[in-house]
């Protein structure tokens, strides 16, 4: 037998080994779900617990960094998940716009789960779009402020409770300071992350866009103070780090925010922050922690309500089965099992009851898990739209806020330039669709620039 | 001097291709049944080539005149030179492009590094593969494992480069703040290719830049050194020395010329993946910051095909970037080659 015939039998073979090795379509007559989430640790409980109420499923994970795009990419080509999250609005609106979510609105009446009603008003913007339902809140999370007790106790400070304004907090922050014999800062007032800015926003009534979508206002004078106040909770007031100073006392590796990483190592006496940092500060036993309202700006009590929604895949051969998922993210059992986690808060307001906030393992926290659940009415979403895609957006804002924050550019004219950019994006984009242009061509003239 | 022959690769048999003027000679039944087993060997590799690079090229070149856009399923159109004309106006592309060539100034420093390395490496000194490994190390470690090192060594505060600052210029000496920073050395403004007083100074870029060094410097451009020098006739060496040339002309008159080949090809690959270069330094230690200092061409690309989902775009600013690395090797292949002829 030549060389060729030789290698063409060992090609079939390999081949049919191939085949008989495959993985099962199905799991001992289970139906297969594949999930795409980020790997959180206590996701298996969920799959363990959905498993065991439905016997006829397997829900498998399949880790993903959280980015739409292998979804999106991996859909189109017909081998998607069956069931994905949604991270940010934007996300939401690609995944419709690429078609790869399927309308649940139907399905949820027929369950006669009334989404809108029972979940946390933040999260509509995560599932929502065009009056249509994609999807159900997995968590949902409104910012508060963390508070290392022992730094204020050092600082012979009362611990605050309450609203208040960032006024009355101004002079309170500036008293935690630490330095060093040498003048360095050793501990912050406030550490904050990116979504920051997205609530002080919120809270000088500014927003990222006019009603429709079809203007980016941030060069509206609300926008700019608000922009002006986080430079000024670093430059002026010097109660906030920069990004050089967060990135050098942050960097102690590990999962978690970089403010999250600042309170756990005592580099800041409070941060900003939501309740799915529990997950991880529960483990730092020397950390005695408190949380309190955040300080509100001019426009009230307003703040970023952000969380992450779970949907199905439209081209899903289990759609049906992918829903029960979405009808046990509606139980008790779900929000209950993500209330004790402190996975945030879970996604049913009515189940968020003291019991379910309370983990018996974690007592102390018993003293402010009630401050979590008092803000989330206060939530908002992120403004989006249809115009311009999300990460366009956010991409524009960071780099307009690296300058600010880095002191190398007025607010005035970092928001100036990130309208004109954005609106620039929005007017390219109106230019190229038909269907845009006359969805655009129906707002009023107010809310076009 | 004299040019030397090449000595004739044994691989290579010069077999007559023509029985006769035009005419070509028909192949053996034993010359055909080796073209099919050679056929045969190269096909699933053949077949790889075209199924998972070819084809997906020529798809982009396609996809290069179209507004394809994820977002848009059903709604894409060929918009002919539309996407070049939005390329050659849109600001951010020649930012990142200048961000890519700044990166790439570091190329002669690591090239000239491997060069330093591969002369330590060449004399006969005890342990010396031992010294080799240690210095190719970086080449087979994980390159985010890498990025994740130099980040900790890059920390504005507790990270010891500059603590060894601090510790040689003392506590008040202004340490850069690395990756960080928007500051460069050039003063190049974030935003546009314009020059800034405000911004001279050290930052993200030199953090990459350095970085780049240290990498190249011990990799594959050092062991290339090391087998060119090998290959440096022992007599040439020993003639410069009879005719009492130092070590320093010894390298610049013999050794430096017979490596000029390797130069050749290491400032070559070099400039190729310069051009393509930044991604994952990008992706795993600044996400294209501050203020997209750090975003190259290549994270662009990445950026407007996988976040805004703009596949035809994205395809059109590929094609200029391989056409700008194709000019790029053909300038330096022509020039090149002239030069290491003489």
């Amino acid at each position: 037998m030549s060389v060729f015939r030789w290698m063409s039998v060992i090609l079939a073979v390999l081949s049919v080994v191939a085949w008989a090795i495959r993985p099962p379509a199905d799991d001992g007559g289970r139906t297969r779900l594949d999930w795409t989430s980020d790997d959180n640790p206590v996701r298996r409980e969920h799959i363990a617990r959905f498993e065991a109420s439905h016997s006829d499923l397997r829900l498998r994970l399949n880790p993903s960094s959280g980015d739409p795009q292998p979804v999106i990419v991996q859909s189109l080509g017909g081998v998607g998940p069956d069931l994905f999250e949604c991270y940010t609005p934007a996300q939401l609106a690609g995944y419709v716009q690429a078609g790869v979510a399927w309308d649940v609105t139907d399905a949820l009446d027929a369950a006669r789960i009334d989404m809108i009603r029972d979940t946390w008003p933040a999260m509509s913007a995560y599932t929502r779009y065009a009056g249509r339902t994609y999807g159900f809140p997995a968590n949902a999370a409104v910012d508060v402020m963390f508070l290392d007790t022992a730094a204020f106790a050092d600082a012979g400070i009362p611990l605050p409770s309450g609203p208040m304004t960032w006024d009355v907090f101004l002079p309170i922050a500036q008293k935690l300071m630490k330095r060093d014999a040498a003048g360095r800062t050793t501990r912050f007032a406030i550490a904050f992350d990116d979504p920051f800015w997205h609530t002080l926003l919120m809270q000088w009534g500014g927003s990222l866009f006019s009603t429709g979508g079809g203007r980016c206002t941030l060069d509206a004078p609300e926008a700019i103070t608000a922009t002006q106040f986080l430079h000024d909770l670093i430059y002026k007031y010097e109660v906030c780090p920069s990004p050089a100073q967060i990135d050098a006392m942050s960097a102690e590796g590990g999962w978690g925010s970089k403010g999250m990483k600042m309170l756990s190592s005592g580099r800041a006496a409070a941060a900003i922050g939501g309740r799915w940092w529990l997950c991880t500060l529960r483990a730092n036993e020397q950390l005695k922690l408190s949380a309190c309202e955040m300080p509100h700006g001019p426009a009230g009590r307003i703040f970023l309500g952000y969380g992450r929604s779970t949907l199905i895949n439209r081209a899903s051969p289990h759609r049906e089965q992918a829903f029960e998922y979405l009808k046990y993210m509606a139980s008790p059992a779900y929000t209950n099992l993500v209330n004790q986690q402190a996975d945030a808060m879970g996604p049913v307001a009515k189940y968020c009851t003291d019991e379910s906030l309370v983990n018996p393992k974690f007592p102390a926290e018993a003293a402010y898990q009630r401050v979590f659940r008092d803000v989330m009415p206060l939530g908002r979403a992120e403004a989006s739209s249809p115009f311009v895609s999300g990460t366009v957006v956010e991409r524009v804002v960071k780099t307009q806020l690296d300058m600010v924050t880095r002191d190398a550019k007025t607010a005035e004219q970092a928001m100036r330039d990130a309208a004109t950019e954005i609106n620039a994006a929005i007017a390219a984009n109106v230019a190229r669709d038909p269907d845009l242009a006359k969805q655009y061509d129906s707002l009023t003239p107010s809310e076009r620039p | 001097m004299t040019d030397t022959p090449l000595p004739e690769s044994p691989a290579v048999t010069r077999e007559p291709q023509t029985a006769g003027a035009g005419i070509v000679a028909k192949p053996s039944g034993r010359k055909r049944t080796d073209v099919r087993a050679a056929i045969m060997f190269l096909a699933p590799n053949l077949l790889g080539f075209a199924v998972f690079t070819l084809l997906p090229v020529l798809f982009s070149l396609g996809a290069a005149f179209t507004d394809w856009d994820l977002t848009r399923p059903g709604k894409t159109h060929f918009t002919g030179l539309s996407n070049l004309r939005h390329l050659l106006a849109d600001g951010n592309f020649w930012v990142y492009f200048a961000n890519t060539i700044y990166l790439m100034l570091g190329l002669p420093i690591a090239i000239a590094c491997s060069l330093g390395l591969a002369l330590l490496l060449h004399r006969e000194v005890r342990g010396v593969v031992v010294y080799r490994t240690v210095l190719y190390l970086p080449s087979f470690t994980a390159g985010v494992a890498l990025m994740l090192l130099w980040q900790a060594l890059f920390n504005p505060d507790i990270g010891p480069i500059n603590a060894m600052l601090r510790g040689l210029f003392g506590q008040s000496f202004p340490v850069p703040q690395w990756l960080g920073s928007m500051s460069n050395l050039l003063g190049l403004e974030p935003e546009r290719l314009h020059v800034a007083g405000k911004y001279f100074g050290i930052g993200a870029r030199e953090a990459i830049l350095l970085m780049g060094i240290w990498t190249v410097a011990g990799g594959n451009t050092m062991l290339l050194y090391v087998a060119a020098l090998g290959n440096v006739p022992a007599e040439l060496i020993e003639a410069a020395k009879l005719d009492g040339a130092g070590p320093w002309q010894r390298f610049r008159n013999v050794t430096w010329p017979q490596l000029a080949p390797t130069t050749f090809f290491v400032v070559v690959m070099g400039v190729i993946g310069g051009l393509q270069g930044g991604f994952e330094q990008a992706r795993v230690l600044t996400a294209g910051g501050p203020a997209g200092t750090t975003t190259t061409l290549s994270y662009y690309i990445y950026t407007v095909a996988f976040e805004r989902f703009e596949v035809g775009y994205a395809s059109a600013v590929s094609w200029v970037m391989f056409l700008i690395i194709f000019g790029f090797a053909m300038v330096y292949w022509k020039v090149g080659n002239r030069e290491t002829a003489i």
